[in-house]
């Protein structure tokens, strides 16, 4: 559990200087250390760490000397589509994907292209939801593993980049895609699924990481009477599906836990027809690593009606409660809470909102809310904080152990919230409204505000806001410089001084920032990465 | 101009002219009813399910601007909209948006559904009357002339560059908005046809900024980010300030320029917009 301890942070945070860039294969102890000592230049997992943290224990790039930042280096994309992809980086070479399901290995000092691959996908694609994407890669061994836009789950050799087996995850004619990035642990692969808006039934695989063999599967909303949560859906509604597990969670490798979020249920702006909380949608998960059984639940929003998925990185850490270090699991939630939970037991421990809600008075002893009157969505669109793409979407918040503070780019805008009838059938997804029951009216331009905002991890309480201009949708970093990195909706990617809030430097790349940055070292010098429109952008400090 | 409160009447000592919306791009539309006649029209054959669908798409990826029953909001009303420009030119705006107006390519549609976007879009006929202004346009000319609406609208290539061009207003604007328009000039701005408007901001916003050192700029805001603010002035003119330089920025929201034009006669207003109703663009 050291990596989840304050105290180790300081004794370890020490560049160590790598050989020169070899493909060298990673161990489950390599990414249990990721990004922290002994070898801290490595980012080797989408959340950072596998608390999903997003902390780096790099600190040649600080407060100090951050103003100097400059680019290092820039990797052009081929093709089109929104970047969303985090790079990851093991021993000098860099893993990023591009839209839909292309992986690029680079150079990670110089940018330059050692192999790329693109996987065959179906004439016939089924896009479900927004646009395709894709947020990342794992790696294991000599292995690469990549989620595909068709739902597979692919392993590639990381030294060439050559297909070594490739396994159907779900039915993409059944309205099932794979957008976010895989989670590596040992021995297996960790793959969710995303198609709440098409009514896919959601649900958690584990993959042998050498074989691909399925080894374990936890649906998120039963399939049938008898199965638990069952009774928390009027006339067996459950059948709809929904509870989609399209984030990419977290684990806890002390326990054998992991935490993954679930979306919406289905339909979803329309739940007349399915009274009830709707289990086990909107939650998080802690699920036994080896059975794939359930160890707990924690519901966030019962019976949702607004698209507010849960499906936000679960961000865990250590700290004192009430004089005793607990065990905790933190989650900043698209409905505009901020949860900390006991990871052990899922005892809900403090829920505060952290971005401007409308739908309920406070949350009870339980951690369950306490809805107003009217949040319903109506025919011709009822107004309600915060919006259908929430307080916070996919972008990862991040937590920085020197400062105790959770880190979120929070939006404070509302929505006219659309009740429409659903129209549930395998593969039918249109657009926003449609299949999904309704949708809504976003507010835009100047009334759509974000801010990157530091709170304490454990009381939630607001310590600093830096308020940007638009809507931005960019995650955020934390490191041992004791900097925070993230980006506005207009291009500017900037740093701000973690533990005040104040900016110290920034730059315009000129297209927003659709991705989280992260950080790492090649042979002790450390960059800082993250992507504009249709380019990879890397800063380093000048030479000396 | 008592209504500005922080604007210095110095600065403003301008008469001030009507305005409308953004936008004048609108060759495309010729071109593309002889693409339609071309290549056949796919809506001719779509299924009532198909249609259906289309209004469902059209409801989560344009009605944020155009209204969810297509009526107009932020976007022009588009209510007959394909008997005007027909079903292949409306289907290559999906496509390719209009360049010079906040209308972008609608990335979220495929092509079959952007096409049963056109079906939905079909069955929607302009209301009768609808396009058509009652007043009689030759006096409506000769009122832009003697207001003074030019000292700040352009109209093919002539005139000033404060508020936004009226070259197509008549293919962009319905009558009742543009006499909306004209009796509340900050009710319903149009996006700022000179900002690359992604993101929808409110155009024309009024903006006062103090320096550090306590100089003072008015002008309309033209961009703006976490960082820096840019600003046109009545002259035409940009200036772009650092942030962190200034003591304070502030934007009048709800505030516009352009004065109300109530004090004219109902039937001088008819007029007018019966003019404007004649701006057809490059068509």
């Amino acid at each position: 559990m050291r990596i989840f301890g304050r105290m180790a942070i300081a004794l370890a945070a020490v560049l160590i200087p790598a050989a020169c860039m070899a493909q060298t294969p990673v161990t489950f102890q390599d990414i249990e250390h990721s990004a922290a000592a002994p070898n801290p230049g490595n980012w080797l997992t989408y959340g950072g760490n596998l608390a999903a943290q997003r902390f780096s224990e790099l600190k040649q790039i600080n407060t100090d000397n951050v103003k100097s930042l400059k680019v290092a280096w820039v990797f052009q994309m081929g093709g089109r589509g929104v970047i969303e992809s985090v790079p990851l980086v093991n021993n000098g070479i860099m893993y990023v994907t591009e839209p839909p399901s292309t992986v690029v290995a680079l150079d990670a000092r110089t940018g330059k292209e050692l192999w790329q691959y693109t996987p065959q996908l179906p004439r016939d694609l089924v896009v479900i939801g927004l646009f395709p994407t894709n947020r990342g890669v794992a790696l294991l061994g000599n292995n690469v593993y990549l989620n595909t836009i068709d739902a597979h789950l692919v392993c590639l050799d990381a030294k060439t980049g050559r297909e070594k087996w490739k396994v159907e995850v779900a039915d993409n004619k059944q309205g099932f895609a794979d957008t976010g990035a895989p989670l590596a642990i040992n021995g297996k692969i960790i793959v969710g699924v995303g198609g709440g808006e098409a009514g896919a039934h959601g649900f958690l695989s584990a993959f042998d990481a050498n074989t691909g063999k399925l080894l374990w599967r936890l649906f998120t909303v039963p399939r049938a009477a008898d199965e638990p949560g069952a009774d928390t859906w009027t006339n067996g509604s459950w059948s709809n599906g929904g509870g989609t597990t399209w984030n990419t969670g977290s684990y806890d490798p002390a326990t054998n836990t992991i935490y993954w979020g679930t979306g919406n249920p289905a339909p979803d702006w329309n739940g007349k027809g399915r009274l009830g909380d709707n289990l086990f949608t909107c939650s998080l998960l802690a699920i036994d690593a080896n059975t794939g059984k359930m160890k707990w639940y924690f519901q966030f929003s019962p019976h949702e009606t607004h698209d507010w998925d849960s499906s936000e990185p679960p961000v865990l850490f250590d700290a004192k409660v009430d004089g005793q270090i607990r065990h905790l699991v933190a989650l900043a939630n698209r409905n505009a809470f901020y949860y900390v939970l006991d990871r052990d037991t899922g005892k809900f421990i403090t829920g505060v909102p952290f971005a401007k809600q409308t739908w309920a008075k406070g949350l009870d002893r339980n951690g369950r809310p306490i809805e107003n009157p009217n949040i319903e969505p109506t025919p011709e669109g009822n107004l309600v904080y915060p919006s259908l793409t929430g307080g916070v979407n996919w972008t990862s918040p991040c937590y920085s152990p020197l400062t105790g503070l959770f880190y979120v780019n929070a939006r404070d805008a509302g929505a006219w919230y659309i009740q429409g009838e659903p129209k549930m059938a395998p593969g039918n997804s249109v657009g926003v409204v449609g299949g999904g029951g309704g949708g809504g009216r976003f507010m835009v331009g100047d009334q759509d505000v974000t801010s990157i905002r530091a709170l304490d991890a454990v009381t939630g309480k607001r310590v600093w806001n830096f308020e940007m201009v638009g809507d931005s949708w960019t995650g955020v970093l934390a490191t041992a410089g004791n900097l925070v990195f993230s980006a506005d909706a207009e291009g500017n990617f900037f740093a701000l001084n973690a533990t005040t809030g104040e900016n110290l430097w920034h730059i315009n790349l000129g297209a927003a920032l659709r991705s989280n940055p992260m950080t790492y070292a090649v042979d002790g010098h450390q960059y800082v990465a993250d992507s504009s429109g249709n380019s990879l952008f890397v800063f380093d400090l000048p030479q000396q | 101009m008592s209504r500005l409160k922080w604007l210095g009447a110095g600065a403003l000592a301008v008469s001030l002219t009507a305005w409308g919306a953004a936008g004048t791009a609108i060759a495309r539309g010729q071109e593309s009813q002889t693409n339609a006649a071309a290549k056949g029209d796919p809506t001719t054959h779509m299924t009532p399910a198909e249609i259906e669908s289309g209004k469902l798409n059209f409801q989560g990826s344009c009605g944020e601007c155009h209204g969810v029953d297509a009526s107009g909001g932020v976007g022009p009303n588009l209510h007959g909209v394909v008997q005007k420009r027909g079903p292949q030119g409306v289907f290559d705006i999906i496509r390719n948006g209009l360049p010079g107006t906040a209308m972008a390519p609608v990335s979220s549609l495929n092509d079959k559904r952007a096409w049963q976007v056109v079906a939905y879009l079909k069955t929607l006929k302009a209301a009768p009357g609808s396009m058509t202004a009652e007043g009689d346009p030759a006096k409506g000319k000769e009122l832009y002339a003697s207001n003074g609406c030019a000292m700040c609208h352009e109209i093919d290539g002539k005139g000033g560059a404060v508020g936004p061009p009226l070259t197509g207003i008549g293919s962009m604007r319905s009558p009742k908005y543009l006499e909306e328009v004209l009796i509340d000039p900050a009710k319903n701005p149009p996006p700022d046809p000179a900002l690359p408007d992604r993101r929808m901001w409110t155009g024309y916003v009024l903006t006062k900024v103090v320096t550090k050192d306590g100089k003072m700029f008015v002008g309309s805001r033209v961009n703006e980010d976490t960082f820096t603010i840019t600003l046109r002035d009545m002259a035409g003119n940009y200036r772009t300030f650092d942030k962190s330089k200034l003591r304070s920025v502030d934007k009048e929201f709800g505030k516009s320029f352009m004065p109300s034009f109530s004090h004219l006669s109902e039937s001088q207003r008819n007029d007018l917009v019966a003019y404007l109703m004649t701006l057809k663009g490059a068509q």
